[in-house]
């Protein structure tokens, strides 16, 4: 299997040159240190900012300039501030190219729960009820299976819904699937794991065409 | 405060932004794709446009409403800075009572038109705060 760096390698392949792209809490941060070399992206925080750069070096710390994740970052030469109506017009008005974003559980309609656990989690859900309901291409960056080993690849979400019916591709430690009308289709397998190890971690239902390939990292 | 205060949350966020910038330009509801099929489409009213499910919004004003602004003049036009823009723009159009906290009070006049973020005619007050203490939650550094 691969570790989060690995996941986040493996989704910087889906991006091309020229793209706008979102990148949620968590693994989807890690995206943009996998960005190829000689490919321009341009990074979007929805808090405000089109063009997010490098961490700052210590003496440029801004308060006002930080990311979704409350961490401080800089901005790119050319980038722009803007309010959440216009951050949120580029997400909803399908301006932005890819949206990597995580989740809890992923249905094999693609449903998705990301945002609250009753009784642990219940914060706000941030931009995600938005992100996931209107955004043009959506990838889910997750592990497999939770930290008891359950199936975070399910016949249907238990957890509160972000959104319905939304999600096409997953990219899991273990492999990457996309959601089909048929339910989950597994497309790539992590470098040394088998199709039976997926199939054992996934709940939905699973479909195998033919050779499965390894993820190329 | 003495009494108390309720503070009620809705859920959504960049819905309820929306709602606060429709409340305060005078519309009354809108359609978004946002939440539906989820906890909190509650009993709003769905409709489809362009083959895609949307929750009607009602728009939302407030008696007062509070921003922060790094710039503003005597006539409470005022300007952001960076993300610290964020929920501010819109809220200041939608309270009855706007009061902006500035870190700069300039003379009106002093601002260039085509700079300003919020114009003067939403804002009721305006003060100049002091001794700011700029909490950053995740410093995040590189190396050199």
């Amino acid at each position: 299997m691969i570790d989060k760096n690995g996941i986040a390698k493996r989704i910087a392949q889906e991006l091309r040159d020229g793209y706008y792209v979102n990148l949620g809490i968590g693994i989807p941060t890690l995206v943009a240190n996998y960005i190829p070399e000689g490919m321009e992206v341009i990074l979007q925080s929805e808090n405000g900012l089109l063009g997010i750069g490098p961490f700052p070096l210590a003496e440029d710390v801004d308060p006002d300039l930080i990311n979704t994740g409350k961490q401080t970052v800089t901005a790119v030469p050319g980038a722009a501030f803007f309010d959440s109506s216009a951050s949120f017009a580029m997400i909803r008005g399908g301006h932005i190219d890819l949206t990597v974003l995580g989740a809890f559980e992923v249905s094999e309609k693609g449903d998705i729960a990301s945002w609250k656990v009753p009784g642990k989690l219940v914060k706000g859900m941030g931009g995600a009820m938005d992100l996931v309901a209107a955004a043009k291409n959506i990838i889910v960056a997750m592990q497999h299976t939770d930290k008891e080993g359950n199936s975070k690849l399910l016949k249907a979400c238990t957890l509160p819904l972000t959104g319905v019916n939304c999600v096409k591709r997953i990219i899991t430690d273990l492999a990457v699937v996309d959601v089909t009308p048929q339910g989950f289709k597994l497309i790539e397998r992590a470098p040394g794991v088998t199709v039976e190890e997926i199939k054992k971690a996934t709940a939905g239902t699973l479909i195998v065409e033919g050779d499965i390939p390894e993820m190329n990292l | 405060m003495a009494g108390g205060v309720d503070i009620v949350y809705p859920p959504e966020n960049e819905t309820l932004y929306q709602r606060i910038r429709a409340g305060g330009a005078g519309i009354p509801a809108f359609f978004v794709p946002a939440g539906f099929g989820t906890e909190v489409q509650g009993s709003k009213e769905v409709r489809e446009f362009n083959g895609k499910m949307h929750l009607m919004e009602m728009g939302m004003t407030a008696d007062f409403a509070i921003v922060k602004a790094k710039y503003g003049d005597t006539h409470g036009n005022l300007i952001y800075n960076k993300v610290a823009n964020n929920f501010n723009q819109a809220m200041a159009t939608a309270g009855r009572i706007t009061i902006a906290e500035v870190e700069e009070l300039v003379p009106f006049g002093s601002l260039d038109p085509n700079h300003i973020h919020t114009p003067g005619v939403f804002v009721q007050r305006i003060f100049q705060g002091k001794d700011y203490e700029k909490r950053i939650e995740f410093v995040t550094t590189r190396n050199k």
